[in-house]
């Protein structure tokens, strides 16, 4: 089963529940395990910033913290040239750490997989909208993208998981 | 509009998560995929997020575990076992192998009729089944994981509802028992669950006369199984 870390400060800008968000998303991005700690601060510290010159809260902190994390996701790729391969820490973890029963990791490493393949941008929506539950409009807006764009994208990537996923039950 | 377009369309619904239509056949396996896929990006963002640093384990492809049999809990619970989950269970399929007609059995020690699940009861394990076809078997190849490829030209698909002369082969992964019962030319009838852990090794395929059984039941309660969703692991 996963184990809870301890919970923030009770002035933390960011909560628990936020902060392990920001940790999936970041991960699911390809940041590697080490770094989360790292990515997980920047977020805090642009949320400090926003309030530092004097602008609203996010109206939905959850969500403006899962979009700031899918950019710095983007933005590691971006400095370092690689990625870490998704599948490649699944397959590291015990399978109890995993918390999938064998059957369901066969599945979930076949969507790290296809995750893995995908180009960054349509991984970022993809991981908004399936892990962080975003509605294509909030993305595009957050994204600053025509709608189009991202239902383009997110259409693209979700045909080739699909496929990845049938690899395993019907081709 | 031919058939990728229309199911590019149903794939932008399932995505954006707007309405599918519930008179197309393909309606129900598009959305289960994207759920399924959800599932899997939720469960796979926790692990890696939440997680100390990993082991260094080498991990082979995992071989299917299956679930204690539900079956071993005794009559009221195997006869709801029987009656909700299972693969060829529900059917009131003979086993392969020759075993007894366990639902049958099941439901008779519950005190209940001795013609098995309800139509309902059978329409919901439908609607919880990602394929469902009948064919020839053409290959049975063993995997790494102990599980088989088993490749069958399809004669008539249950689940998804589509055409066998559009997509006349499929590729299909079953428990390894599976060499005992399939071999090349056998002709069988496969059930397989929408949510992996409901899967029930060999009773998630038949053989012989359990065919015919087995197509009339799910003739039976195809028509109810168009309008369920499936409530879920272990519901259907």
């Amino acid at each position: 089963m996963l184990r809870r870390r301890p919970r923030g400060r009770p002035d933390d800008p960011l909560d628990a529940a936020v902060e392990d968000r920001v940790r999936a998303v970041l991960s699911l991005g390809g940041v590697p395990y080490a770094d989360l700690p790292d990515g997980v601060q920047q977020v805090r510290l642009r949320l400090l910033e926003r309030a530092a010159k004097g602008q609203d809260a996010p109206r939905d902190v959850s969500a403006w913290a899962a979009v700031v994390a899918s950019n710095l996701a983007m933005d590691w790729h971006r400095a370092r040239r690689r990625q870490e391969r998704l599948g490649e820490r699944l397959a590291a973890l015990r399978q109890e750490d995993a918390g999938d029963a064998a059957d369901t990791r066969v599945l979930s490493l076949a969507v790290a997989q296809g995750l893995d393949e995908l180009p960054d941008q349509q991984r970022q929506v993809v991981v908004l909208r399936f892990y962080a539950d975003l509605p294509v409009r909030d993305i595009a807006a957050e994204l600053g993208v025509p709608e189009g764009t991202v239902k383009s994208r997110l259409h693209t990537a979700v045909r080739l998981l699909r496929a990845r996923l049938h690899e395993q039950e019907v081709v | 509009m031919d058939d990728k377009a229309r199911e590019d369309r149903l794939l932008m619904l399932a995505i954006t998560g707007e309405p599918l239509p519930g008179d197309d056949p393909d309606a129900a396996a598009v959305a289960a995929d994207v759920t399924l896929l959800r599932e899997r990006i939720h469960g796979l963002g926790d692990a890696l997020a939440a997680r100390p640093e990993p082991e260094p384990v080498r991990v082979t492809a995992p071989a299917r575990r299956r679930r204690p049999s539900r079956i071993a809990f005794g009559g009221l619970v195997a006869a709801c076992a029987a009656a909700v989950l299972g693969g060829m269970v529900w059917l009131g399929v003979q086993a392969p192998g020759g075993a007894s007609d366990k639902s049958v059995s099941a439901d008779s020690a519950a005190g209940k009729a001795k013609d098995g699940p309800s139509i309902h009861q059978r329409a919901l394990r439908l609607a919880c089944l990602r394929w469902s076809l009948e064919g020839t078997v053409r290959s049975v190849t063993p995997r790494a994981d102990g599980d088989v490829q088993v490749v069958l030209e399809v004669k008539r698909y249950y689940r998804p509802e589509r055409s066998a002369a559009r997509h006349p082969t499929v590729s299909v992964t079953l428990d390894g028992t599976a060499r005992a019962d399939l071999r090349p030319g056998t002709y069988t009838l496969i059930a397989i669950p929408l949510h992996p852990q409901d899967r029930q090794g060999p009773r998630d395929w038949a053989t012989g006369p359990a065919v015919p059984r087995a197509r009339e039941n799910i003739l039976t309660a195809l028509p109810t199984s168009r309008d369920l969703p499936c409530p879920g692991p272990d519901a259907g």
